[in-house]
């Protein structure tokens, strides 16, 4: 005899609880975290608090919807993965019309919300990284090449751009640098999670690199876009940058090229794509910091 | 001590670059509809075309 499984919690809050996973906020959070760093590092100071109050509703908002406009179109992969299948759309308990007209109605106010609060370039750039997420990443590149996260990587790459655009009202070399930064923090970042989840994406037949390529080609392009990812961190202290930035981009990039180092020599005494992947986290939150720091000194 | 810096940079990011470039050179097969060799090979090369326009910039405006 066997046991049904309890039914899923019903009633509103569980909705609403629902439809805050459908967004993924922990994701999100770092991503708003580079977004008003950014926004310290444009302004060479403080910004104003209510710009860095509204930035981040809007920024929320269309990364949620963002995200939320993924699950939609995933929901088939969704429910293969062990990662995943447990989503709310995978399990039945929004409907994915539903979710995708949520997802839509996020995008649509958050262009309102950074459009009338901040600047509209900061606007559209917002809905640049959605388009890119959406229409590059989630539709196109995900499922047909094992470049799929390096180029998708651009619009994991967009909030400091928003940040920036919300201050200044414009796109300078100092926007572009961080850019940079996170588009080339990505591969070594997302390769270490594949690592991890090498089977779940076999099982979805996404062609990620390790699952095309086995895990030796994988933890070589972790370590040398770990590399060129420090190359690129260096950038700004030459453009001007104090030597704060410079000494917290080394203290901090030097542990992540010793655990990309580790996972590339095959050292099986760590699970060193977790530790990587974990670190990659905390890293470009703390490399941000150091950035919103060294301007605001 | 920023040229420096700058070179530093530079050895890193082409070095990494054409490393990467040549490791995956052989990994340009199209896997699905929708891909193709040549949409592959720009994919692969484009980081780097993007990364020298970021170094040659920052040592434009280098102090």
């Amino acid at each position: 005899m066997t046991t049904a499984a309890p039914p899923p919690p019903t009633g509103p809050r569980a909705v609403v609880r629902d439809l805050v996973t459908l967004t993924k906020p922990r994701i999100v959070a770092l991503l708003l975290v580079t977004t008003v760093c950014a926004m310290f590092a444009a302004r060479q100071g403080v910004p104003n608090g209510w710009l860095i109050g509204w930035t981040m509703i809007g920024g929320y908002l269309s990364a949620g919807g963002a995200n939320t406009i993924n699950q939609f179109v995933d929901r088939d992969i969704d429910a293969v993965m062990d990662r995943t299948e447990r989503r709310p759309i995978v399990m039945g308990r929004i409907a994915p019309g539903a979710a995708l007209a949520f997802g839509i109605a996020l995008v649509a106010v958050s262009v309102l919300v950074l459009g009338l609060l901040t600047t509209w370039l900061a606007a559209g750039l917002s809905l640049v990284g959605v388009l890119l997420y959406v229409g590059l990443y989630t539709l196109w590149l995900k499922r047909t090449t094992i470049h799929n996260i390096v180029i998708g990587g651009a619009a994991g790459a967009v909030p400091p751009l928003v940040g920036w655009a919300a201050v200044t009202g414009e796109i300078t070399f100092g926007a572009v640098l961080l850019f940079a930064i996170v588009f080339v923090w990505t591969p070594p970042h997302f390769w270490a999670l594949a690592l991890m989840l090498r089977k779940d994406y076999s099982q979805a037949g996404v062609p990620m690199l390790p699952v095309v390529y086995g895990e030796a080609a994988t933890r070589s392009q972790v370590l040398l876009w770990t590399l060129v990812m420090l190359g690129t961190t260096l950038l700004p202290y030459a453009a001007g940058a104090g030597a704060v930035y410079l000494i917290g981009a080394v203290v901090l990039g030097l542990p992540f090229l010793g655990m990309a180092w580790q996972l590339w020599r095959g050292d099986a005494s760590r699970p060193w794509a977790a530790i990587t992947f974990h670190y990659s986290l905390i890293y470009l939150a703390l490399l941000f910091v150091v950035i919103a720091v060294a301007a605001a000194l | 001590m920023r040229l420096a810096v700058l070179i530093i940079a530079a050895v890193l990011v082409v070095g990494a670059g054409l490393a990467i470039i040549r490791s995956m050179w052989g990994m340009r097969a199209p896997l699905a509809r929708g891909a193709s060799t040549s949409t592959e090979t720009l994919w692969l090369i484009l980081p780097l075309l993007l990364s020298v326009a970021l170094l040659a910039w920052t040592a434009a405006v280098m102090p």
